[in-house]
């Protein structure tokens, strides 16, 4: 990424976050029962890792229409000069069909605008494509009405063996959209941009193809990781983590909150885990659709320092620190 | 129901947690650095004593020391039981 996130230019902003689920929902017992899980082991996926349903694709709909009805809603009737769209799936049905691209520009209604794929990095993607927004907005020539469409989503029931990973959690179909503004933009954001920060650890790159050993070893680096990581953009911002009022997290399992609030010493009511049993993981839309989801229920207050979390096998970690800064819908 | 038996119960649950047998168990023993039990491995310990103890776990109270040695375990089990009117 070059420049480290945070310091490239800290005051973009984000306009509120729209997300679209699926009318159908899966239960998660039952999506492993077919991937040949015994009832033992869906009972530490139920019991202690929170999930129950997760949002699946119902006939007919497709995730096509999921991904253009979010970004015309973060749109909100106006254009984009640039499309990121973030994914964690390498390749998926609807994506290498020819046109996509073209499906998608069409779709959002912004048919003049470049369009790009986020990807390689797992569910991290959605988090730094926001730090690929700034990267724009801080180039030579940048205009004050520049926007940047920051879409995530992936078709997680397209294959069961790609939604989920092994005695962690199961994902599913779903999409988020946020526009990014540039500093000095005329709009009103919803979000001001703080902070930023990011880590790496390529020991981890086998992903599903990781033994149990593996797993258990990246489940441990990944706790040290995000708090290291949400202690420094934290940091970057002039904040301590006890002075963040929320943190968005990434959704896999409440089994990984939990463990992190005891080692970190976070206050466990403080993590938006609301969406999680019903909503589950879904791949890397997991910290915006929780902001969507806390700012729809009215849990936001203007001045409240949020901490976006995205977790992804490889591993990677991403966190975006963003302040609310527009009134409550 | 006897410390024994609770530490008996624990004992044969660890074999579920790990995967393998275990014979030599005292109070003091360690569970993660002296038998090497991983984070799935302590949630499947968990569901075994909840089958055959009949106790219900509830994961929002669990805190790492519950975890630090069989001892401490038998303590948490224990109050467990006790919930369930079994002690």
């Amino acid at each position: 990424m070059g420049a480290p996130p945070g310091t490239l230019c800290a005051d973009v902003g984000l306009s509120r976050v729209s997300v679209q689920f699926p009318r159908g929902n899966e239960s998660v017992d039952r999506v492993l029962e077919r991937a040949g899980y015994s009832a033992f082991e869906r009972r530490v996926f139920a019991k202690f890792h929170g999930l129950r349903d997760t949002p699946t694709l119902a006939p007919g709909e497709r995730m096509e229409d999921l991904l253009v009805g979010a970004g015309r809603e973060a749109l909100a009737g106006c254009g984009a000069d640039v499309v990121l769209y973030a994914h964690s799936q390498v390749v998926q049905e609807f994506a290498i069909r020819p046109g996509f691209a073209r499906r998608m520009l069409d779709g959002l209604g912004v048919p003049g605008a470049e369009f790009y794929g986020i990807s390689h990095i797992n569910c991290v993607s959605m988090l730094r494509a926001v730090e690929v927004a700034r990267r724009y907005h801080a180039r030579p020539g940048a205009g004050p009405g520049d926007r940047v469409l920051v879409l995530g989503g992936d078709q997680g029931s397209y294959d069961d063996s790609a939604r989920i990973i092994p005695g962690v959690t199961v994902a599913g179909d779903a999409a988020a959209a946020v526009v990014v503004h540039p500093p000095r933009s005329q709009e009103s954001s919803r979000y001001r941009y703080l902070s930023g920060g990011a880590v790496r650890d390529d020991r981890f790159h086998r992903v599903l193809r990781m033994t149990q050993e593996e797993l258990t070893r990246y489940a441990k680096a990944c706790l040290g990781y995000v708090a290291t990581v949400l202690h420094e953009a934290a940091g970057r911002a002039g904040l301590r983590v006890t002075d963040l009022d929320w943190i968005m997290p990434d959704l896999t399992s409440a089994t990984f909150w939990r463990d992190f609030c005891r080692a970190a010493g976070v206050e466990r009511d403080r993590v938006c885990l609301d969406l999680l049993p019903v909503r589950g993981h879904n791949f890397g839309i997991d910290a915006m659709s929780a902001l969507w989801h806390a700012d729809l229920t009215g849990r936001l207050r203007h001045g409240d320092r949020c901490a976006l979390i995205a977790v992804g096998a490889g591993a990677y970690v991403q966190v975006v620190v963003v302040e609310v800064v527009g009134e409550q819908p | 129901m006897e410390r024994t038996g609770i530490i008996e119960h624990i004992r044969q649950s660890l074999t579920v947690g790990l995967g393998r047998e275990v014979t030599d168990l005292h109070e003091t023993t360690l569970l993660y650095e002296d038998l090497g039990l991983e984070s799935i491995g302590t949630l499947e310990l968990l569901l075994q004593l909840e089958d055959t103890l009949g106790i219900e776990v509830d994961p929002e109270d669990l805190e790492m020391e519950v975890f630090r040695t069989v001892g401490s375990l038998a303590d948490y089990v224990t109050g467990c039981l006790v919930e369930t009117g079994a002690v």
